[in-house]
């Protein structure tokens, strides 16, 4: 399964965790009411467990996203092949036909006009990857494609009223 | 007033003066407000700052530090309405006589003390915190101003390179890739455009050949780029077309003889292909999008 | 289960103060719902358009889905004013002239942003991103100066609103130090022998949603002016990606301070269900130093695809969105969890909706950390993830909030109760409606569908379909709220108590 769809996942059960809590809590609720200092003292135990645990979870998640960051990656790849990508309305431009199977490219990306989004989906549909495209400014988005077959462009920073038929493609072999 | 008050007060006399001396006479080795917008914005957001304080001391000054009077509220119209005079003061277009006439530019100067120190003023008789609060927030906008406000990057550099790069292959370009890659994007790789959006090239390329001064306006719309209302076959657009003019004139004419050709359509008798000469002159002619969009309205076509 | 309401922890100057500041409320709620409402109409509109279920013009679209943003943010934001001002009004004097002038710029401001986006047909979204506004418009000029002389108007009524709740919270409670809890905090011990009380939880929502307004109001203005400029002068340039930092602080800014403006109603009307108390604790005021800070900080998650961003700026955003669920999580969400755990509490509508929105801000939340993850971010950033996880927290908290004070206030003064039937049709209705609404979007955004997208790409239209769905069993369930509601008003007024005048103190709270 794509990223998308694992995260997705992720998210649906965290859901379904979130929605028992509340609504075991609400029916908890039902009922003769319990003295309320009773509960503070237990509850307030439980919180201070909850925040160290929801704390570490935060530190955590920064410690392990950050080793993952697409920025200086494109310095990184050295004698990767670059494009140059030029994205105005509705069009972008210097895009090769082909791009060859497994090779590291870095895409240099700017915009004449307006803030642009630079996005690359793969054969199956799946967003791989996206960088903005900037008036003034450039920015380089490093990508691998391991699959091969024809790969779609996407705008994806509006950008007027034709934003949803910006679009390009090159092949992958 | 007391006597903490007093010096309190007295305080920030000195040091809204200071920042004004700062401002003007540049220590430490601060940029000359000459060289570039960003510095100017920077002396600027001293004397800003410099007002603030000499509003609060004045305000201070004259209410001691007895409780706000009970018809304050009138006092939040300046409050709220100086800072965006200030952001408006900060307006970076350069006139030259406000450098050739030192009174005039010195009033400018003034102004930015005067409404910040009205800023402060008003806002320090509505609340005394909220005296202080505007100021910050008054100082931090000027000097955010030097980051982006009359300063922006050129265009980048890696667009003047493919721009280049394309004119290299002028001669090697085929037609119908130039097609896709610059127009079919709105007009449609079959030349059917986006109804009430995009006009169709499809059919309708003949009509505009057809008509007196068709042919010359097709030219400038590549050059120009069209925007404003008009109709193409019964059906209304008001959209706008970018210029292309960074195309060279070989690829605009094999562009023209692409759509002139293609989906059914024929260049009318007696007409050439378009030749990259024609377009050539017909770049010298600059007008602006709505200057073609009127020329789109004297045709005569359906 | 508490059969009758108890109003003794009503503080008030005087019955007559308390009647202004209803009537304050009741405007900004009444036009803020209204408005919302009907961008919700609109929003099925679009949805059913992405569903190919109707044909419509794409610079219609457009223009009306930039109507729709900056309206529903402003009526939203309309209701978290309102609140707001009618309970710090209860502490302490203000002025209603004020109120009213706030009111009446926000008001000339949306009416500017319809102009423009309807009859205009501007459609640069509420983003406003320079510089779309001014390239290649496919609007005519006046209507680019009427939405941004429209959006300077709203901030100006924010501005005004913002300074004088700040001046209020800071005179009732003695500046900065008493109104953000400092001595209880850092002195307890001398504080409680001092007798003196902390502000109640609502006056921490509303020091820190003024406060931080007021930042929110400087970087409108600090684009706002720019702008202006620009389209008085277009030989003015200005720096695009300053523009999208600038840009993003001020929309992130206020998007966000509605949820922590509305959450005030909560704090005040889900205890009224039951027989507890939520009271200012340390806890709860370092949460809101916390959320005050965090907010400030993590508007960055926004330009996380712009690789251009300085990294340290970029790690702050991460670090600072993180951050900035634990207030949510282990003070507001769980003190309000606390409160219903085998409370008895009695579950009417308002009540109902009160807690599904404390639920909808959990689940919205998680959405949001999830995308606050760089690496998750490159694959969701402008998908229909994004809008997934805002409209969780302004459809699935923030609208249900305002929506759960106003049954409050009806159920208080009804003779009549909302049978079981008919909570369970209206409850059944409406949060199964936003439900199916959400989830299309969180599937859509999952799939990679792009949003602001006129024509998606498949599975864009089909989910938009079960979206549309969720949208008009979401609107009808309102429906039979709306008819709820006008029937409890109906239904006769119980007479209220008379409130107890300031300084007494009052048992319990």
């Amino acid at each position: 399964m794509s990223l998308q769809g694992n995260i997705l996942l992720i998210y649906g059960i965290l859901v379904v965790l979130v929605l028992a809590v509340v609504v075991t809590i609400a029916r908890s609720s039902v009922g003769a009411p319990v003295d309320y200092a009773r509960v503070q003292t237990r509850a307030y135990a439980l919180r201070r467990t909850w925040f160290w645990f929801l704390l570490g979870a935060v530190i955590l998640a920064f410690v392990v996203t950050i080793q993952f960051l697409p920025y200086g990656a494109a310095e990184a790849s050295g004698e990767a092949t670059r494009y140059t990508v030029i994205a105005r309305q509705y069009s972008f431009g210097g895009l090769p036909e082909v791009i060859p199977l497994g090779v590291t490219v870095v895409f240099e990306v700017t915009a004449t006009d307006v803030n642009h989004g630079f996005a690359v989906y793969d054969p199956k549909g799946n967003l791989e990857g996206q960088v903005q495209a900037m008036p003034g400014y450039d920015n380089h988005l490093e990508l691998t494609f391991d699959e091969r077959g024809l790969y779609e462009v996407r705008c994806l920073e509006y950008c007027g009223i034709n934003h949803h038929n910006m679009r390009a493609s090159f092949e992958v072999r | 007033m007391n006597g903490r008050f007093a010096i309190g007060t007295g305080l920030l006399v000195a040091v809204g003066v200071a920042l004004i001396g700062v401002g003007l006479f540049r220590p430490w080795g601060l940029p000359d407000p000459h060289e570039s917008i960003q510095a100017h914005h920077l002396q600027h957001f001293f004397l800003v700052s410099a007002g603030g304080l000499l509003g609060i001391a004045l305000a201070r000054f004259l209410a001691g530090d007895k409780t706000p009077d009970r018809d304050r509220e009138r006092w939040l119209v300046p409050a709220i309405l100086a800072p965006v005079g200030v952001m408006f003061a900060m307006w970076p277009t350069t006139y030259p006589y406000i450098e050739a006439i030192p009174l005039l530019h010195a009033t400018e100067h003034g102004v930015f003390i005067a409404l910040s120190a009205l800023a402060t003023f008003s806002a320090h008789r509505f609340a005394r915190p909220i005296g202080w609060l505007l100021g910050g927030f008054s100082a931090a906008m000027a000097l955010a101003s030097s980051l982006g406000f009359g300063v922006a990057p050129g265009p980048s550099p890696l667009i003047a390179a493919a721009e280049a790069a394309q004119a290299a292959t002028a001669e090697t370009a085929d037609p119908e890739a130039l097609y896709i890659q610059n127009c079919a994007g709105c007009h449609q790789p079959e030349g059917a455009g986006l109804p009430g959006v995009f006009p169709p090239l499809a059919g309708n390329v003949p009509s505009l050949l057809a008509a007196a001064g068709g042919r010359d306006y097709l030219k400038l719309v590549l050059h120009n780029g069209m925007q404003g209302p008009i109709s193409v076959g019964g059906q209304a657009y008001n959209g706008a077309m970018p210029a292309w003019g960074q195309l060279g004139d070989e690829q605009l004419a094999a562009l023209l003889n692409h759509v002139s050709t293609s989906w059914g359509n024929q260049l009318p008798s007696g007409q050439e292909p378009f030749a990259s000469t024609e377009l050539a002159a017909a770049r010298a002619e600059g007008l602006t999008p709505q200057q073609v969009q009127q020329l789109r309205q004297e045709l005569d076509v359906p | 289960m508490a059969a009758t309401v108890d109003l003794t922890e009503v503080r008030t100057t005087g019955p007559s103060d308390v009647m202004e500041g209803r009537r304050v409320m009741r405007l900004y709620l009444a036009t803020g719902l209204t408005v919302a409402v009907l961008l919700m109409l609109a929003g099925l509109v679009m949805r059913m358009a992405q569903a190919g279920w109707l044909g419509l013009d794409p610079a219609f679209f457009y223009s009306l889905l930039t109507l729709h943003g900056s309206g529903m943010i402003t009526a939203l934001v309309l209701c978290g004013m309102g609140g707001v001002w009618y309970l710090t009004r209860r502490e302490t004097p203000m002025s209603a002239r004020l109120a009213l002038w706030s009111y009446g710029l926000i008001v000339a401001g949306v009416a500017l942003v319809v102009l423009a986006t309807m009859l205009g047909r501007f459609a640069a979204t509420w983003t406003f991103l320079y510089p779309l506004t001014f390239v290649n418009p496919t609007w005519p000029n006046w209507a680019t100066g009427a939405f941004l002389i429209g959006m300077v108007l709203i901030t100006v009524g924010w501005m005004l609103w913002c300074i004088q709740i700040l001046e209020a919270v800071l005179r009732r409670y003695g500046g900065f130090r008493g109104a953000l809890g400092w001595d209880l905090v850092f002195h307890p011990k001398a504080f409680k022998e001092s007798g003196r009380e902390p502000p109640p939880p609502q006056m921490l929502a509303a020091t820190v949603t003024s406060f931080n307004g007021l930042f929110a109001a400087s970087a409108a203005t600090l684009i706002g002016v720019p702008l202006v400029a620009h389209w008085l002068d277009p030989a003015i340039v200005i720096d695009a990606l300053w523009a999208k930092n600038v840009t993003y602080f001020f929309g992130h800014q206020f998007a966000n301070l509605i949820i922590y403006m509305l959450v005030a109603l909560v704090y005040v009307g889900l205890p009224r269900y039951t027989d507890r108390k939520w009271k200012t604790s340390t806890v709860l005021v370092l949460g809101w130093w916390g959320t005050m800070t965090f907010i400030l900080l993590n508007y960055s998650h926004h330009l996380y695809l712009d690789f251009v961003q300085p990294g340290p700026v970029q790690l702050l955003g991460v670090m600072a969105s993180y951050l900035s669920a634990i207030p949510v999580a282990v003070v507001t969400v769980y003190g309000g969890l606390m409160l219903v755990w085998r409370s008895g509490m009695r579950w009417a509508l308002g009540s109902i909706f009160m807690y599904a929105g404390l639920t909808g801000w959990i689940l919205g939340g998680v959405g949001a950390l999830l995308d606050a993850a760089i690496p998750f971010n490159v694959v969701f950033h402008n998908t229909l993830w994004v809008p997934a996880h805002f409209h969780g927290y302004l459809l699935g908290a923030s609208f249900l909030f305002a929506l759960g004070w106003v049954f409050l206030m009806l159920e208080e003064r009804s003779r009549s109760h909302t049978s079981l039937a008919t909570r369970w049709l209206v409850s059944g209705t409406v949060l199964g409606g936003i439900a199916l609404f959400l989830m299309s979007f969180y599937a859509a955004g999952a799939a990679g569908v792009p949003r602001r997208y006129a024509v998606e790409p498949e599975p864009g239209p089909i989910l938009a379909g079960w979206g549309s769905v969720g949208a008009i069993v979401l609107i009808v369930g309102l429906l039979f709220a709306l008819g709820e509601g006008v029937r409890l008003w109906r239904a006769g007024r119980v007479t209220v108590p008379v409130e107890r005048q300031p300084g007494v103190a009052v048992e319990g709270t």
